[in-house]
């Protein structure tokens, strides 16, 4: 990665975490294992910690568990060269043991791309269960373990119903188990479940964050979310297209935020809390699209496939976030504009 | 379901026609073809082999002009209709075939799958949105698999990114009741447009595509003069008129459609695709119609009644793709013959 990129990623995390610093105290000389390391979780946390040992001496260590060595290597080459950050190659199902130092652990394994859940739903489903399943047996051991914060999904709640205009977390709607559609949901579902277990019989620290969508480095660009689509549409200087009519509403958080929102919540949460993570200010696609748009000279061109669109009710999903707003004074620090413009230059700079 | 007051006309006459001539369309017929149709205002018109882009070989029939000379001249005579090419994974790949296409100016690409089949689609789909291009997921010999089972794998093609779903009676078997029953199932289970591809087997093309439209279809396609694989496709300019007729927008100049489909008549077609006998078994046996000529040609080198093969091919469920296996059908059914069985 250019160094211009490594550069625009640490402001970020200066920008969004100097209200923070405090909270993050707990994280001081403490050791913090990321399963799915090098993933867009992964990445944006170790950005996170880089800048927090860098700038402000947290002495935290990094483990960064994930199967691909040459992805590591590749995605976060100037993350190899830290004395406080270890690569760990294994795949979270084959963990027997966490390191013995272990104080504070992030659950992010997992493929969130639903394409390749609608290919090998099964793989989906036995891949999420057996990687956590090994990590609580693996976690047990551990001595000094403070808390462990599990990646769940905001797919469990199986969609957003047209009466609520954001979900909460108590919100108790479920992926259809009928379809093997679901099985993503559903296994995250079960992992939630199967972590709760976990801390009633072996009395584990344990709480849940439930994810939204996000925007930023890190993600690639023939991701199979809208923004990214948009994105690449315009940095291949041709048209956005809008799938539909471009009402579909959702929401995006910015990669360091969703950073400093999970470090935050790990070290000040509460055993068997629930967060949504995201952002609540929804957006439709279309007007997304033209957010992207703006950031280009020329503008581009936004398409609407409102022609072969159907009359379908609008899609909403926007998550309730004011429980960790409440709980731990957490805020969106990235405006939208601000997010896009800094995920294109991250881009630009690759 | 509201009405349906529009419909996106796809014309795969340089394509599917392909197979009704062996795959032998010249660079001038294309342009011919592509020039009149562009001036009708067809919306979108696919060209290619008639199994898709990198078909060609000696199992399904040599091209005589290549996948890279028929994409420039359609492109080149293409002015606002959009290319649309149709692109089986096995025979198109993504470096060879699919990123030449893009190049050549790609607007539509149709990714298509044996109905069971929709996780192959998945990669050329993603390579085709990444590209920008617009993508619709294909399910063909749709009759082979319950409604329920059909919505399930064209689920999969919207997951994977596709733009619309088109469901193939490549066997030209289904009634109007059955095309309702799965293009209602689809709009169903599905948040993308549904669009339906006929064949003419049983004389039931048009009578398909308006069930399919009335159901809520709004893709459909069409050949000019159902110049297509077997007993031809929904027949164009019959197609266009009907929906004229129906009240139903498609954008097509119909005096123009009518002198596309007179071209197609006179430069491109060897003979009128007709319903033949052989035709309206291989629709009951619901074996794809671009068998015709092996079946044919099988039966009269083994000395056996082509509708044999067809009713054996049927029960095997044997699929495109599978050409060579017509001929282990005809020897087996050969041999029982000459054992007396």
């Amino acid at each position: 990665m250019k160094q211009a990129a490594i550069q625009l990623l640490q402001e970020d995390c200066a920008r969004v975490a100097q209200k923070h610093l405090a909270d993050l105290d707990l994280l001081s000389n403490a050791t913090l294992l990321v399963t799915g390391g090098t993933g867009f979780m992964g990445g944006w946390i170790s950005e996170l910690v880089c800048h927090l040992n860098d700038h402000h001496r947290k002495h935290i260590k990094l483990k960064l568990l994930a199967r691909d060595r040459a992805r590591f290597q590749a995605r976060l080459p100037h993350l190899a060269l830290k004395p406080y950050v270890e690569f760990l190659q294994g795949d979270v199902r084959d963990i027997v043991d966490t390191p013995k130092d272990v104080n504070y652990i992030i659950h992010a394994a997992g493929n969130p791309d639903n394409r390749a859940h609608t290919t090998n739903p099964m793989g989906t489903m036995i891949t999420i269960a057996d990687g956590t399943r090994a990590l609580i047996q693996a976690a047990e051991r551990a001595a000094d373990l403070r808390m462990i914060l599990n990646v769940s999904s905001g797919n469990i709640y199986g969609g957003q119903p047209r009466e609520l205009t954001k979900l909460p977390e108590t919100y108790s709607g479920a992926p259809l188990c009928g379809t093997a559609e679901s099985a993503y949901a559903e296994a995250k579902r079960f992992a939630e479940t199967l972590m709760t277990a976990a801390r009633s019989q072996a009395r584990l620290p344990l709480l849940t964050v439930r994810p939204f969508a996000f925007l930023g480095a890190y993600q690639p660009l023939d991701a199979p979310w809208a923004v990214n689509t948009f994105i690449n549409d315009a940095l291949q200087k041709r048209p956005i297209r809008v799938l539909g009519d471009g009402q579909t509403i959702r929401s995006l958080m910015y990669g360091a935020d969703m950073a400093l929102w999970l470090l935050v919540m790990l070290v000040r949460g509460k055993t068997g809390q629930v967060y949504n993570l995201g952002s609540d200010t929804g957006i439709t696609l279309e007007a997304l699209a033209r957010r992207v748009a703006a950031h280009f000279q020329p503008c581009p061109e936004v398409v609407l496939n409102a022609s072969l669109s159907r009359n379908i009710p609008t899609s909403v999903l926007v998550p309730d976030t004011s429980a960790a707003q409440r709980d731990f004074n957490l805020k969106i620090r990235t405006d939208l504009d601000t997010a896009i413009q800094q995920t294109l230059r991250w881009y630009q700079q690759q | 379901m509201a009405k349906v007051t529009k419909v996106l006309i796809s014309d795969p006459s340089l394509r599917d026609g392909n197979h009704a001539v062996s795959h032998q369309l010249s660079a001038d017929q294309i342009a011919a073809y592509c020039r009149s149709a562009d001036a009708a205002g067809i919306p979108i018109v696919e060209v290619g082999h008639g199994n898709g882009l990198g078909a060609s070989s000696l199992q399904v029939g040599l091209s005589k002009t290549d996948d890279e000379t028929m994409l420039r001249t359609a492109r080149e005579n293409l002015v606002n209709s959009k290319l649309g090419i149709h692109v089986i994974p096995g025979f198109a790949t993504i470096q060879r075939d699919l990123s030449r296409a893009v190049e050549f100016g790609v607007d539509v690409v149709r990714v298509a799958s044996h109905c069971t089949e929709a996780d192959l689609t998945e990669r050329h789909i993603r390579y085709c949105r990444s590209n920008g291009k617009t993508v619709f997921g294909v399910l063909m010999m749709s009759h082979m698999i319950s409604k329920e089972m059909l919505a399930e794998e064209a689920r999969k093609l919207e997951n994977y990114g596709a733009e619309a779903v088109v469901i193939m009676d490549s066997a030209g078997y289904y009634l109007p009741s059955d095309v309702k029953e799965r293009i209602e199932c689809l709009l169903e289970h599905l948040s993308i447009p549904v669009g339906f591809h006929a064949h003419n087997n049983l004389g039931m093309a048009i009578a398909n595509s308006v069930a399919a439209m009335e159901s809520g279809a709004t893709l459909l396609d069409g050949c000019s003069r159902g110049f297509g694989a077997g007993a031809g496709n929904a027949q164009l300019e019959v197609l266009v008129a009907v929906l004229h007729r129906m009240g139903i927008e498609t954008g097509i100049d119909l005096y123009r459609m009518l002198d596309t489909a007179d071209l197609a008549e006179r430069d491109l077609l060897k003979e009128m695709p007709s319903i033949s006998s052989l035709s309206v078994v291989s629709g009951l046996a619901g074996v794809f119609s671009g068998f015709s000529k092996h079946v044919r040609r099988l039966a009269e080198e083994f000395d056996l009644d082509p509708r044999d093969i067809f009713f054996e091919l049927g029960r095997r469920r044997i699929i495109a793709g599978q050409e060579d296996l017509i001929i282990e059908v005809a020897t087996e059914l050969a041999t029982r013959k000459k054992e007396g069985l």
